[in-house]
């Protein structure tokens, strides 16, 4: 696929043969997501959905309400066959890379989930870290990026909008 | 959540992407050294992570990348650079889970590893009646 290099070209002559790797802009484009399709992650939804677990239905209590109402995401259970995905939340900006502001993420993550509600929205992705750093307070998780332990540094717990309904 | 959580490093000779600077998150030494870093580190999760409102964390990563090579398998997917037996094993699930859900594989469970059922207040909080 047809790529930018770090300067904002367009990769030219294109050989579609050549993956570009090495002179692409990655992560911080979305480079990752791009590739996801082309690199052999077969969809398997041939079969009937009675047939899989999903990694997020099952795990029913931690979902969205109206996520769980239509719940889009479902993999195979034995996945040694098959590298099925899952994609069972929306995350438009990795590490706050590209992110235009605070504000400008919350927006987005609104409309993401006006878009699709069967799935979880996380406006960015590792608050604590990296590009415009900060909590957009817009979606359905916390989400900071820790390697080594539980997440503990960074951000005060809050609860996601959505409970504001559900709450007892 | 935690994101991004993992992040142990060990390369593969003959099953990585070639002439490729590698980003060493937390390197090790050998196969074993992945294994018992993969189980401390979740451990730490489990132990630490609900009571302070952690309810899922996302490893990094299921697969080796061009650069980076913190993968359960190898980028091309013939490896498997750990030990099931010993990291999606019930030593690496949550302590009070079900017995009567089948035993996970790797690739079945690490990409989203709830462990809201270790924490009754995680769970009561999201709405959960059983």
């Amino acid at each position: 696929m047809r790529g930018k290099t770090a300067d904002g070209q367009w990769i030219s002559p294109l050989n579609p043969a050549e993956p570009y790797y090495n002179v692409m802009m990655k992560e911080a484009s979305g480079w990752s997501t791009l590739r996801l399709v082309p690199r052999g992650l077969p969809l398997n939804t041939s079969r009937p959905p009675s047939k899989f677990i999903s990694p997020c239905t099952s795990h029913w209590a931690a979902i969205r309400p109206s996520a769980r109402t239509s719940p889009r995401c479902f993999g195979s259970r034995d996945r040694r066959k098959s590298w099925s995905p899952c994609t069972h939340r929306l995350d438009p900006v990795q590490r706050g890379w590209g992110q235009w502001s605070i504000p400008a993420a919350a927006e987005l993550a609104t409309q993401i989930r006006q878009l699709d509600p069967s799935r979880l929205v996380d406006a960015r992705s590792g608050a604590n870290c990296c590009g415009t750093k900060g909590d957009p307070h817009a979606d359905d998780v916390i989400d900071v990026h820790d390697y080594q332990g539980p997440a503990c540094r960074g951000l005060t717990p809050r609860a996601p909008p959505w409970m504001a309904s559900t709450a007892a | 959540m935690d994101g991004e959580h993992g992040g142990l490093t060990l390369g593969i000779p003959g099953h990585v992407w070639p002439s490729t600077a590698i980003n060493p998150h937390g390197a090790v030494k050998d196969r074993a050294a992945l294994n018992d870093g993969y189980v401390a580190n979740t451990a730490v999760l489990q132990d630490k992570g609900p009571g302070i409102g952690v309810s899922g964390s996302v490893h990094t990563q299921i697969t080796d990348v061009e650069g980076e090579h913190n993968g359960l398998f190898t980028y091309d997917r013939n490896v498997e650079k750990v030990d099931e037996s010993k990291v999606c094993g019930r030593s690496a699930r949550p302590r009070s889970a079900p017995t009567d859900r089948p035993e996970h594989s790797c690739r079945a469970a690490l990409p989203f590893q709830l462990i809201a059922d270790r924490a009754p207040s995680v769970r009561s909080h999201y709405g959960a009646t059983a």
